[in-house]
């Protein structure tokens, strides 16, 4: 196992090359990211939570583009992943399992996951932020589902 | 007080499930206990707790969020020299800090509050007195 830095970033293109910022944090859990995970499964108790520890190695980008492999986090390269890969939108009543759930907030794409599941409320597997993967409804989560676009890779 | 006082629980509690900075910002904006640091602490003293903040690793979730907490606590100041002052400061250990600092400066606006007396009794009366289910107050100055 080679020593690495505490923290970097992987060498993540897009499908035209272009380097997508991230950053993979490899210290470990604090004091009190457990317990944030318990907080998480008693406030959602419909969602299913995988029995995943918390980890600042990837989030809900990195699981969504990046195999869970590390963190992205500024919205301009969520912006340039469905650009240069080609994502198209999907109407949420043609949505599939393996299709992409992004969430946005005034400029800032604040979750997404994988559709696992389509219909009117859609679930989704994703990750929360430090703490654990959930299976959730696109609105049973800690973000705002008022702005949830969906997307499919076309080629 | 000290900006250290106050309970940062429930930023702990979003910042456990913030995938970006923007959230953590937003969310902290709409939280008491930060707005309570701004009411209750003068700039320079946050400043200065903020420096010691960042020049440590934090043990656990709580200290983590803290520095994001103080500098949301200065964007509510009404100046904005020492959300700048603290803009400059650099570390390598809370990887959101300097993006952070920015978003705030940039989005800055100046608020001034004022307390207004008003004389006399106040008192509410239901605007649509003739209905059965009224649905509007209205505030009278006796």
């Amino acid at each position: 196992m080679p020593i690495l830095e505490l923290s970097s970033q992987l060498d993540l293109h897009t499908r035209c090359e272009n380097q997508v910022e991230n950053e993979i944090d490899r210290r470990p859990v604090r004091a009190g990211d457990e317990q944030a995970c318990e907080d998480c499964r008693r406030a959602y108790p419909n969602a299913r939570h995988r029995p995943t520890p918390p980890s600042r190695k990837y989030n809900c980008h990195g699981l969504t583009f990046a195999a869970r492999r590390t963190w992205i986090w500024k919205p301009s390269e969520i912006t340039k992943i469905l650009n240069d890969d080609e994502y198209e939108p999907v109407n949420l009543c043609d949505i599939m399992p393996g299709d992409i759930a992004v969430y946005t907030r005034n400029g800032d794409v604040e979750h997404s996951g994988v559709v696992i599941e389509g219909g009117y409320v859609p679930m989704i597997l994703s990750k929360w932020g430090p703490a654990h993967e959930v299976l959730h409804r696109v609105n049973d989560c800690p973000y705002d589902a008022m702005q949830v676009s969906y997307y499919r890779i076309t080629t | 007080m000290n900006p250290y006082d106050f309970d940062l629980t429930e930023a702990s509690r979003i910042y456990a499930v913030a995938n970006t900075p923007l959230f953590l910002v937003r969310k902290l904006q709409a939280d008491p206990a930060v707005k309570a640091i701004c009411d209750a602490c003068p700039g320079e003293q946050i400043v200065e707790a903020l420096r010691a903040t960042i020049a440590a690793e934090p043990a656990n979730s709580v200290e983590a969020v803290r520095p994001y907490a103080f500098l949301v606590a200065l964007w509510f100041k009404p100046e904005v020299e020492h959300l700048q002052a603290a803009a400059t400061f650099q570390t390598s250990i809370y990887n959101w800090y300097q993006y952070v600092a920015q978003v705030l400066v940039e989005t800055f606006s100046p608020v001034q509050r004022q307390v207004i007396e008003v004389p006399g009794i106040v008192r509410t009366q239901s605007a649509s007195a003739g209905s059965s289910t009224p649905t509007t107050g209205v505030i009278i100055f006796a």
